[in-house]
């Protein structure tokens, strides 16, 4: 239980700090803005509360707002995405349900289950994002292909990241 | 009670994430300029336009008073602008000894509004909302916003009744704008819309739509105010003179903003007027 605190605590740390020192220097044409500090939300464990993961989302949109100077947008799109998380886990649940010491890591769940659940996930924030961002509906088409474009790179950046980062188990 | 708090008890995850949404949408738009304008625009079409509906409604209330402030500014305007122009008093009246070009202030515009008024009749009359305590006297000149009205007939503390260039006995120094011949401008009485000009002899020429304005040869008024447009021109048998009918600018009818032109010199021009007759 104390491990898994400060692994999610690090984890934290290192994608917070990624994202705002790499990530958000990133802009290709503009058009691509690839985030992985959602990925963040996504790996808690299965039997975090939800207030905590609704609250955690908070907290790290938040800190990722005062960096990008976006004040709202991530908060906004990562309650959105941490409330969701629960739902998609409960669509992609395995024929046996969960078992207890499973995490939603590729590592215990497969890469199947995980490209499922990052994908879904990832899209779902992305959407939430990006319009809040576009602030109407104006130009819909061009909002809709940055949300796919940009979690495209999205979600190849977090499988990425969990191919190198393997916990040590 | 209990089954409220067990209701949100049971779906707690779900009121703590509208409650942060909402927060982050508070501040999404309390921070983010564009994103606040989208939103209070989209939302303000509605708020907008019952506004507009609004402003429609309640602009006439003030109408009064817009146009009392309007008028005291075209006073101060006219002002401006007779005071300005070298009137041809400066030349006829004024003594020798003043520089020409020296700009000194020779009339004072009093805005006032119609009260009452006549039209129809052979002796039609204003009464305006302006008297002795403005400074009104009898045969001041009274201008509208498009030309020549009348002379104030008589005053009294804050009224004063103006006997406009619709009466029998009106005659106003006017002349042609184009050749500046003098004549005199009188009413026949039975057009509102015509006055007549006399005196222009038959050896001008004169054609339909000269301009017909004051001559400046009266304490009256001011040179160069319009009084009309000539309309006809014919000629009595045996008379020298045309005789011209000229539309008059104001239409008295619809008129209910005046202004009273108030020549300083005029007492000083009377008195040496007077005293050279009386030689």
């Amino acid at each position: 239980m104390n491990n898994s605190i400060i692994a999610n605590a690090l984890r934290f740390l290192v994608l917070l700090l990624v994202q705002v020192l790499i990530l958000n220097e990133i802009e290709l044409h503009g058009f691509i803005h690839p985030y992985i500090y959602p990925l963040f939300i996504l790996l808690l464990p299965f039997e975090t509360p939800r207030w905590v993961q609704l609250l955690l989302g908070f907290i790290m949109g938040l800190l990722i707002d005062v960096y990008a100077n976006t004040i709202g947008f991530h908060a906004a799109a990562t309650v959105w995405l941490a409330f969701i998380r629960t739902t998609v886990q409960e669509v992609n649940k395995p024929s046996g349900g969960y078992e207890p010491e499973q995490r939603p890591l590729m590592f215990d769940m497969g890469v199947k289950w995980t490209l499922f659940y990052v994908g879904v996930s990832v899209l779902l924030h992305h959407f939430v994002l990006f319009s809040i961002e576009a602030g109407s509906f104006a130009n819909v088409l061009s909002t809709l292909s940055k949300i796919f474009v940009s979690s495209l790179v999205s979600i190849f950046l977090m499988m990425l990241y969990q191919f190198i980062f393997v916990p040590k188990q | 009670m209990r089954n409220l708090l067990l209701f949100l008890n049971r779906y707690n995850a779900f009121f703590l994430f509208l409650l942060l949404e909402v927060f982050c949408f508070y501040l999404i738009v309390n921070y983010n300029h564009f994103q606040r304008t989208q939103f209070l625009s989209s939302s303000g079409v509605l708020s907008a336009s019952v506004l507009n509906a609004k402003s429609g409604v309640t602009d006439y209330f003030s109408l009064g008073k817009q146009n009392e402030q309007l008028a005291a500014q075209n006073s101060v305007l006219l002002d401006k602008l007779y005071n300005k122009e070298k009137v041809r008093y400066i030349y006829t009246a004024d003594t020798t000894e003043r520089d020409s070009s020296e700009v000194r202030k020779l009339y004072d515009f009093i805005p006032a509004k119609i009260i009452n008024k006549s039209t129809l009749k052979l002796h039609n009359y204003l009464t305006i909302n302006k008297g002795e305590n403005q400074g009104l006297k009898p045969q001041m000149g009274v201008m509208g916003p498009n030309g020549a009205v009348g002379l104030i007939q008589k005053t009294s503390k804050n009224y004063s009744t103006v006997m406009t260039l619709l009466h029998k006995e009106s005659r106003i120094s006017a002349i042609l704008k184009n050749n500046n011949h003098f004549g005199s401008l009188t009413w026949d009485g039975r057009n509102e819309f015509y006055a007549q000009l006399n005196d222009i002899p038959t050896n001008i020429k004169v054609a339909k739509n000269d301009t017909v304005v004051t001559s400046g040869f009266s304490d009256f008024f001011p040179a160069n105010i319009m009084i009309g447009l000539v309309d006809s021109i014919w000629r009595e048998p045996g008379s020298n003179f045309h005789t011209i009918n000229v539309e008059l600018s104001t239409i008295f009818r619809s008129i209910d903003h005046v202004y009273i032109i108030d020549f300083i010199d005029r007492e000083e021009i009377e008195i040496l007027e007077s005293e050279t007759i009386n030689e």
